[in-house]
C-alpha cells in the first residue's frame, strides 16, 4: 500500500558474555534426619539456577511431599520459597529423589514430611585484580 | 566456573524491511511497492556476525559502513564493528568503533555495554563498573547489561555455588540458622 508505514527492525549488536556456564564448581551438601525412620534412598540436588547465580540470589525452598511404602514420593509441594526462581529446581530434585522401601511389616511414623533446598553462594577468591588500578 | 566468553547478540538489522531481501507489497488498491534492503552488507554483515562469523560480519560491515547512507546506519555499522572485534577479541579495534559511536551518540547504552565487556576482557574493572553503571541508568533491564553485570561480578566477586539439603524438621532447621 502506498504511503504504508514500513515497520523497520532495528537493534543494536550488543556484546555482552554468554550466560553463564553450568556451574562447574557446584557445592552439594545433604543433612540427614536421623531422628526419623526414613531413610534417603537416591538423594537428587537441583542445580543452581543460571539467572539467580547470575543475579546473586540465593535463598530456600521448602518441599513437602508423602512417601509411599516404596520410597517413591508423591504429592511433592512447594510449602515455601524465598523466591520464586528456587520453586522449580526444588520440585524437580525433589521428584527425582526416592526414599528406602518399607520392609514388610513397617510402618512409617509419618509419611508426609517436608525438605528444605538452601540455594547459597559463597564468595572465592577473585583470580586477579584490576588492571586500572 | 569456565571462563569462556560467548556472543549474544541483538542484531542491528540496518533500516531494513521486513524479511530477507526485496519483498514485494501489494494492495488491492494501489501500485505495488518494492521495498529491500536499503544496505545489504550492513545486513549481511549483522548477520554473519549472529552465526558466530566474526571475521566475515566484519568485513560485511566495513562494506557497509563505507555506502552507508544515513546516520543510523553508521552508527548501526559502528555498534557492530564495535562487537566484531570483540568476538575477534581485538580489542584496541573494538574500543576504537565503540568510541566513535559514544561520541556520535553519548546515550548510547549498548556501546555502553559493549564498552563495559572490552574493559572486563582487559580486566579495568573500574572502568566496566562505571560504563555498566552508565549502561543500566540509560536502559533498566536490559538483558544484555545484565550477563554482561554477571561477567563483572564473576570477575571481581566470584561465587561458588552451594546446594544444602536439608530433611531435618523446621523448627530444628530455624534453631540452627539463628
Amino acid at each position: 500500500m502506498p504511503g504504508t508505514a514500513l515497520s523497520i527492525v532495528m537493534a543494536t549488536l550488543t556484546f555482552a558474555a554468554a550466560e553463564a556456564d553450568e556451574p562447574e564448581d557446584e557445592r552439594a551438601t545433604h543433612i540427614v534426619d536421623t531422628s526419623t525412620d526414613r531413610a534417603p534412598a537416591r538423594t537428587t540436588f537441583p542445580k543452581y539456577p543460571r539467572i539467580a547465580r547470575r543475579d546473586r540470589i540465593e535463598g530456600k525452598a521448602t518441599v513437602c511431599f508423602t512417601i509411599d511404602t516404596r520410597g517413591r514420593i508423591h504429592n511433592a509441594r512447594i510449602r515455601e520459597a524465598s523466591h520464586r526462581i528456587f520453586r522449580r529446581p526444588a520440585l524437580r530434585a525433589m521428584r527425582a529423589s526416592t526414599f528406602e522401601a518399607l520392609g514388610p511389616g513397617e510402618v512409617l511414623e509419618r509419611s508426609r514430611t517436608c525438605r528444605t533446598y538452601r540455594f547459597r553462594l559463597e564468595p572465592i577468591l577473585a583470580a586477579a585484580g584490576s588492571a586500572d588500578n | 566456573m569456565r571462563t569462556t566468553v560467548a556472543v549474544l547478540l541483538a542484531v542491528f538489522l540496518a533500516p531494513v524491511a521486513w524479511g530477507q531481501g526485496a519483498e514485494r507489497m501489494k494492495s488491492e488498491t494501489g501500485p505495488t511497492t518494492v521495498i529491500g534492503p536499503t544496505n545489504p552488507p550492513l545486513q549481511d554483515g549483522a548477520q554473519a556476525l549472529l552465526a558466530g562469523h566474526a571475521a566475515e560480519g566484519v568485513r560485511l560491515t566495513h562494506e557497509g559502513l563505507e555506502i552507508a547512507g544515513s546516520a543510523r546506519e553508521e552508527e548501526a555499522a559502528l555498534s557492530n564493528l564495535c562487537a566484531g572485534y570483540i568476538m575477534l577479541e581485538n580489542f584496541d579495534e573494538a574500543m576504537k568503533y565503540c568510541e566513535l559511536l559514544l561520541r556520535r551518540d553519548p546515550d548510547n547504552w549498548r556501546a555502553y555495554n559493549n564498552r563495559a565487556v572490552i574493559y572486563i576482557k582487559t580486566r579495568q574493572y573500574d572502568l566496566a563498573e562505571q560504563d555498566l553503571l552508565r549502561g543500566e541508568e540509560l536502559k533498566p533491564g536490559a538483558h544484555t547489561l545484565k550477563v554482561a553485570r554477571a561477567m563483572y561480578m564473576d570477575a571481581v566477586h566470584p561465587v561458588a555455588p552451594e546446594i544444602i539439603v536439608d530433611d531435618r524438621d523446621a523448627a530444628e532447621q530455624e534453631g540452627e540458622q539463628r
